[in-house]
């Protein structure tokens, strides 16, 4: 069975190259290099796999993908902000926790269809009722709860698995 | 935690969900709010799954009012952008895969030929194809196609040196740029390509009008849509392959654009009001200090430079 050490010294080199490949930045990729290795921490009985170069990558593309996405919901939120030229206001920290809270919308609903994910920010963010909804998508009622109702269990999925 | 023995089943998580649905509907009457009450106090299970839902909602309820338009805002363009993100779609495909498509046209056989070449913002990089040598600017992909001597710029800025060896046909999704024995910048501006050619002479054409050649000599540059090309002028705004030395170099460019050039050498956002924008600088600036040449820009205009965070710095009036 492989020591974890034995795994970084023979493809920590290889898979940072594989994601500075895919993520065109080699900060970005050494992070998530970094963080790849800490995942295997403890999981000693995966690392005999007859295959660790793609069991590495698994994780790492996971992990990137994160990355990325998060990255973008950053840059959307500078974008937006751009855009009302409003005086930035609060403190660095409250946004950061703004971010942090977008990220984690963004993340659960990164499944769901168009429709049902409009409707269900129409009801959390914009706090129409889901008549109103009806009313604006042109669709039933009953198809708006329904929507509704598949965005709360891919929340719900997406925090507790399953 | 899919497997956890603590978790409730499917069914009930169902059941709390369409409480959930009907709670926020805005119409829920005293009687059915009891009814929940009641359905929540009869199993752990049908708490759990409830108490999970309502700490899902707490990310929303958690956004002050006058946030959400700007939290809207924000979820929509970056799920645009993840949606037809390069990134994203490389990580996506997996170890097998050459990395990217070069289109639907593509044989897998032909796509196994291509390597593919990334700078990341700030670097750059360097390719020998006989008889032609290409750099790479900042934040640039490159597919090769080392045996048709092809190769497609899908993003960023290449300078392109052809000097023997046959023609060397570069495209963007715009359409193509050949040359024998010339030098020129390429640039995929997104929505169009952008040719500037140093010496010699190059074609191009718009790629739905293949027929419609102009050639291109020393001096020249050309926007080029998927129909249409039109002159550029760079020339006469900047230096277009001052980047192989490092240096931006402008004459009477809108400050608008010129911060829009320092901002590919460098990771964040940069901000000009649009007040200030129009205004018209010239100069030499080091693309690998970008604060230095805000500074500088600050210095020469009665602009203001605010830096917030390590991702937003501004440029308004004084």
């Amino acid at each position: 069975m492989a020591d974890i050490a034995d795994l970084y010294r023979d493809h920590h080199g290889w898979l940072l190259n594989w994601l500075s490949g895919r993520l065109r930045c080699r900060e970005n990729a050494a992070d998530v290099a970094q963080d790849t290795f800490v995942r295997l921490i403890g999981k000693s009985d995966q690392l005999s796999l007859n295959q660790p170069r793609s069991y590495l990558v698994t994780i790492a593309r996971g992990l990137a993908i994160d990355l990325v996405r998060r990255r973008a919901v950053e840059q959307a939120y500078l974008d937006v902000l751009a855009q009302t030229l409003a005086v930035v206001t609060s403190s660095e920290e409250d946004r950061a926790v703004f971010i942090e809270t977008l990220a984690r919308i963004e993340a659960v609903l990164r499944e769901l269809p168009d429709r049902a994910r409009k409707a269900f920010l129409m009801s959390r963010l914009d706090g129409l009722g889901h008549r109103e909804i009806a009313a604006a998508l042109q669709v039933s009622l009953s198809t708006v709860e329904k929507d509704i109702a598949k965005a709360l269990r891919c929340c719900y999925h997406a925090r507790h698995g399953g | 935690m899919s497997e956890d023995p603590s978790d409730p089943p499917e069914d009930v998580v169902d059941q709390a969900i369409a409480w959930m649905v009907r709670m926020q509907s805005g119409e829920m009457t005293d009687e059915e709010r009891a009814k929940l009450d009641v359905w929540r106090a009869a199993d752990l299970n049908h708490e759990t799954a409830w108490l999970r839902l309502v700490e899902i909602e707490g990310d929303f309820s958690g956004i002050a009012p006058e946030d959400r338009e700007t939290a809207r805002k924000t979820l929509d363009l970056a799920r645009k952008r993840n949606n037809r993100r390069d990134t994203l779609k490389m990580l996506a495909g997996g170890v097998a895969s050459g990395g990217l498509l070069w289109g639907a046209s593509q044989t897998p056989t032909a796509r196994r030929f291509m390597a593919d070449y990334a700078t990341t913002v700030g670097e750059q990089n360097r390719v020998l194809l006989g008889g032609a040598e290409i750099r790479l600017n900042t934040d640039t992909i490159l597919d090769v196609d080392r045996a048709a001597r092809r190769v497609r710029l899908r993003r960023g800025e290449i300078n392109v040196a052809v000097t023997g060896g046959g023609v060397l046909s570069t495209e963007t999704e715009h359409g193509l740029f050949s040359a024998t024995d010339a030098r020129f910048v390429l640039r995929n501006l997104g929505e169009a390509g952008r040719i500037a050619v140093i010496q010699g002479t190059a074609t191009l054409s718009p790629r739905r009008q293949p027929q419609a050649v102009i050639e291109a000599t020393s001096g020249d540059s050309f926007y080029v849509t998927h129909d249409d090309a039109a002159p550029a002028r760079l020339f006469e705004r900047m230096d277009p392959d001052a980047w192989l030395e490092g240096l931006l170099v402008v004459r009477r460019m809108r400050l608008g654009e010129v911060v829009g050039e320092l901002n590919r050498y460098r990771s964040g956002l940069i901000r000009v009001a649009p007040g200030v924008a129009p205004l018209e600088v010239s100069g030499v600036y080091r693309l690998d200090a970008v604060d230095e040449a805000l500074g500088a820009l600050e210095a020469q205009l009665p602009v203001r430079v605010a830096r917030y965070t390590r991702f937003l710095t501004t440029i308004g009036p004084i």
